[in-house]
């Protein structure tokens, strides 16, 4: 089997075939065949049905709209859903993307692919050489989850394209919520500051960020010991008053009606002098507690509209994820270097938070299955797809603001793509 | 409250096909909306055609969630169980 395909490759893609053949080989590779159609298990994972190969991949080419001239397919399974594509007359070119060479390898060693590779409209790329995710595309779920570290990013990417039609359903499930919260907040809004005060505050200067991740207990003393500003997530603020460090801005953007609470419980008297940033969905008890100066943002969702147009106030841009927001801000705050402090993205020191964040625990009573990210360190870093998102976006928005040099501070969380590790030469800068 | 076969075949096949097109997280909802529907009918009639394969093959389902495995879930709803409703 492995030479028939070889002399397709051989033919076709040289360079696919070289990676292929000088990829390490896999461990628990298992042909299934006790089942009414054979398919491969690798690890445990199906890579295709064991019953309807063909039902199956008519499914996921439901995904491409029919008329599509160039599809791109993540993953190559066992070759139903490139020919279920392949038979579409107006198919100009069919894209397959490797996710993970050596499951390549050991495919076409045990199933003929020879035919539909053949077929003068495929292109077949290795998923490394992709930085961005391509469209229109279907997906091969079991390689998703067997995507090898090079190609994390890229499939982080696609799982995100496809969770996204979820993702808005269930964020508008929480608008009755959000105007509850926005409505017992009218009278905050009508005193409290803009966060637009803050921008171009700090035009030049470094601004430290510090995330809820569990490696920000690295950096206790570096913080206590700053002449920069410190910028925190609402979730960091326990531990790091817990230590003696005093934040200059703390950012909260979340509406849970029982978590944010209990991130500022405790003596706040301490941050009499400090400022907290809040969205207006933020719970009132939090905000009616804070003892210093409180401004009000919006986010850049088309929500905020109705609201921004009777109480005009700053944009911070997020997808979700409260640090970046606290990112934005220091942006806007005219930040020429930002030093990321806990931004881990993921479980570092099997654990979910920093100590002294009330939802701080050990990272496996929150693990999903085969999520991860590669971590500073070139390792797997388990996380959750949410926080896998928030890494993905984040990512893009650091590419987006070349202007603005973003340091890493931590020594195990994820890999930020266009950040650099934070040293004392870097901070100096 | 016995929940009635269309909405149980409705709650089994989104499960399935968002598996199969690579969606876990709505696909793992809609899982859940098929359980507490076939608690309902097992609550109603105190016995089930559908319950009892269903519990049969929790144990696998489980395992397969555990280690990722959506295609096997998808597998066997659609082939062992779905024919039941």
């Amino acid at each position: 089997m492995w030479e028939r395909n070889r002399e397709v490759l051989a033919e076709r893609f040289t360079d696919v075939l070289a990676a292929l053949e000088a990829a390490p080989r896999l461990e628990g590779v298992r042909v299934v065949d006790d089942t009414p159609v054979p398919t491969l298990s690798v690890d445990g994972i199906q890579l295709t049905s064991a019953y309807d190969r063909a039902g199956e991949a008519r499914e996921q080419a439901g995904l491409v709209p029919e008329g599509a001239q160039r599809v791109y397919v993540y993953g190559l399974g066992l070759g139903d859903l490139a020919r279920r594509l392949l038979s579409r007359p107006r198919l100009g070119e069919l894209v397959v993307v490797l996710l993970n060479r050596s499951l390549a390898r050991e495919v076409l060693e045990r199933f003929d692919h020879a035919d539909w590779m053949r077929d003068p409209r495929v292109r077949i790329l290795l998923g490394e050489s992709l930085s961005e995710l391509l469209h229109p595309f279907a997906a091969l779920p079991g390689e998703l989850s067997l995507a090898s570290l090079e190609c994390a990013r890229l499939r982080d990417l696609v799982v995100l394209d496809l969770a996204a039609p979820h993702a808005e359903e269930r964020m508008a499930e929480r608008e009755a919520l959000f105007a509850r919260a926005i409505e017992a907040n009218r009278s905050h809004l009508e005193v409290d500051g803009d966060v637009a005060e803050l921008f171009s505050t700090k035009n030049g200067s470094t601004v430290l960020l510090a995330g809820a991740g569990p490696s920000l207990e690295d950096s206790f003393d570096r913080l206590r010991e700053r002449t920069e500003p410190l910028v925190c997530v609402d979730g960091a603020l326990r531990a790091l008053l817990a230590v003696g460090v005093v934040p200059d801005v703390v950012v909260s953007i979340d509406a849970h009606e029982v978590g944010v609470p209990r991130m500022f419980e405790g003596d706040l008297a301490p941050m009499g002098g400090a400022t907290l940033v809040y969205f207006p969905v933020v719970p009132a008890e939090v905000i009616a507690r804070w003892p210093g100066r409180r401004l009000a943002a919006y986010g850049e969702h088309a929500r905020w509209s109705d609201l921004a147009s009777v109480h005009p106030r700053g944009r911070l841009w997020t997808s979700g994820s409260v640090t970046h927001a606290a990112s934005d801000l220091a942006v806007r705050m005219g930040a020429s270097s930002i030093v990321l402090f806990g931004c881990d993205f993921g479980f570092t020191r099997g654990k979910t938070h920093v100590v002294g964040n009330p939802y701080s625990a050990p990272a496996e009573t929150s693990m999903v299955p085969g999520v991860w990210v590669e971590d500073v360190r070139g390792e797997r870093l388990p996380t959750l797809p949410n926080l896998c998102g928030y890494l993905r976006d984040f990512e893009r928005y650091v590419r987006m603001h070349p202007q603005v040099s973003f340091f890493n501070a931590s020594r195990e969380g994820a890999a930020i793509e266009g950040t650099r590790p934070a040293n004392e030469v870097a901070l100096g800068q | 409250m016995v929940s009635n076969p269309d909405a149980l075949r409705a709650a089994l096949m989104r499960t399935v096909a968002s598996f199969r097109v690579g969606m876990p997280a709505r696909g793992n909802d809609a899982l859940v909306s098929f359980v507490t529907m076939l608690q309902a009918r097992l609550e109603g009639t105190g016995s089930d055609a559908v319950a009892h394969p269903f519990l049969a093959h929790l144990g696998e389902i489980i395992a397969a969630q555990e280690r990722g495995d959506y295609l096997r879930i998808a597998d066997l709803l659609e082939f062992e169980l779905l024919p039941l409703l």
